[in-house]
């Protein structure tokens, strides 16, 4: 098989770089342009750094809540195939079809202030939209199917061998979770955590929109 | 039987309850609020129809030349080697990395009515198609990479040896070995596509029965307290891309036993 034509190289190039590379030199161009006083006011702006904070707060607990909840759902759909699980296959991946202001709005409707558990919430003296907890939960929710969709190949990969051995030896299941089924997925590039870490944190900057401006 | 299976399920369904299930059921009780009638009058309410309109017809625009995009540049990335390959194959992740409300104002400055290069396309669905296409790049590339890097390419040479055409070996042979996850990764495109909010804001410039997209229209209802009308809409447009998303797995899922 010979390498791919000269053309196809040059037209690819030609696409990406205009798609994507023209507006990346944009940013970079936009940043830098007023020097680098410009770029440290910005960066020490009140509001900026409180955004920053949140944005760390929230990947610092939608991150392992990613894992438990990600890798535990991908389990289920591998290890015990059932009707449920099937149906649970196809759903997962409808958080990455779903617009995040429907996201939004559905979170809004349980539990906002006049959704189904605001009143109950409020009374327990919880506030959960417009603050951090349904920030984490948007987060959450978004994040899974990419979080499963990697997880899943990988777990039909490396098997019940070493589960099972586990068992054998008397582990009890969290044990198991914890020391055997996690750790055979990390390490492996799509499960670690920076890049769960800047899912997290990518896909929440939509719900900040939403649940700022919305009434 | 694996010895996991308690906290999988258990971690399942905790997540699912909370995370998805109420808030659905919720949605769905929401958007019947007026009755049936209530819910088909704001789904086919005029400004609703052109806004799921113009989402679907730029979508379907913008993941399909993606998927051909995509395709070719998977075919670079993986059959040719070149200088600055790597940077080509990092610039495909910027899309997934940068948030997509930076996407956003980003091609708002760089096409709007500031636009440095004179090329404004604020309010068109050109625009729109553009950033649609900005966002889901990655999904076909990504998707159609690793077969094609798996591939071993021995029938490809079996059949020019035979004779055959490089466009002939192509249709017949390596297009329906990477038809599946080229489906898939067209599929996820297009849903994505349909949901796509933040970076098309600025561009799409929000007009009603112009330029608006079914996501802004929502958001719109909502911030006007219409939640009854925004949650028919919403899951209108759900439905619809549930449907479509199992169309693309049952055409995938088609496609892969054929090869087997």
């Amino acid at each position: 098989m010979k390498r791919s034509p000269l053309t196809l190289r040059i037209a690819v190039l030609t696409y990406v770089g205009l798609l994507i590379g023209l507006p990346l030199f944009f940013v970079f161009q936009q940043t830098f342009s007023r020097g680098f006083g410009a770029l440290w006011q910005a960066l020490n702006d009140q509001q900026m750094d409180a955004a920053m904070i949140l944005s760390a707060k929230v990947a610092l607990v939608a991150v392992p809540l990613n894992v438990l909840f990600g890798v535990g759902t991908s389990l289920w759909i591998v290890r015990s195939p059932s009707r449920i699980t099937a149906v649970l296959d196809r759903l997962i991946d409808i958080p990455l079809a779903i617009s995040p202001i429907i996201v939004g709005l559905v979170l809004m409707l349980a539990y906002g202030q006049n959704g189904w558990f605001g009143q109950t919430f409020a009374s327990w003296g919880w506030n959960i939209m417009f603050s951090y907890p349904g920030i984490v939960i948007a987060s959450i929710f978004v994040s899974l199917p990419l979080v499963s969709r990697q997880v899943i190949p990988l777990l039909r990969e490396v098997g019940t061998h070493a589960e099972e051995t586990a068992a054998t030896l008397g582990a009890g299941p969290w044990r198991i979770f914890f020391t055997i089924t996690l750790d055979q997925l990390r390490g492996r590039p799509p499960t670690g955590l920076p890049s769960l870490w800047l899912v997290s944190s990518v896909n929440t900057v939509p719900f900040w929109l939403f649940l700022e401006t919305s009434p | 039987m694996s010895p996991v299976k308690g906290v999988a399920r258990g971690a399942a369904v905790t997540f699912l309850s909370l995370v998805v299930l109420i808030p659905f059921a919720a949605l769905i009780t929401n958007a019947f609020n007026g009755g049936v009638s209530g819910f088909w009058s704001a789904v086919t309410a005029k400004e609703s129809l052109h806004a799921i309109g113009l989402t679907f017809f730029c979508a379907a625009l913008g993941s399909a030349l993606n998927s051909a995009a995509g395709l070719a540049t998977a075919w670079v990335l993986v059959r040719d080697r070149f200088w600055g390959q790597g940077l080509l194959n990092a610039l495909i992740d910027l899309p997934f990395a940068l948030p997509t409300v930076v996407a956003g104002v980003t091609l708002y400055a760089l096409y709007g009515p500031l636009s440095p290069i004179h090329l404004s396309l604020t309010g068109t669905w050109i625009g729109i198609t553009l950033a649609i296409m900005f966002v889901t790049l990655p999904f076909t590339v990504r998707a159609v990479q690793p077969v094609l890097e798996t591939m071993t390419f021995t029938a490809q040479a079996a059949a020019a040896t035979l004779g055959a055409s490089s466009l002939r070996i192509f249709r017949t042979i390596t297009l329906p070995a990477i038809a599946p996850s080229l489906l898939a990764g067209t599929g996820l495109a297009f849903a994505r596509a349909i949901g796509e909010y933040g970076s098309v804001v600025f561009i799409s410039n929000n007009l009603p029965y112009k330029t608006e997209l079914a996501s802004s229209y929502i958001f719109s209802l909502t911030s006007s307290n219409q939640n009854t009308a925004a949650s028919a809409v919403s899951l209108a447009l759900l439905v619809v891309a549930m449907v479509l998303l199992s169309f693309f797995s049952a055409l995938s899922y088609h496609f892969s036993r054929g090869n087997r």
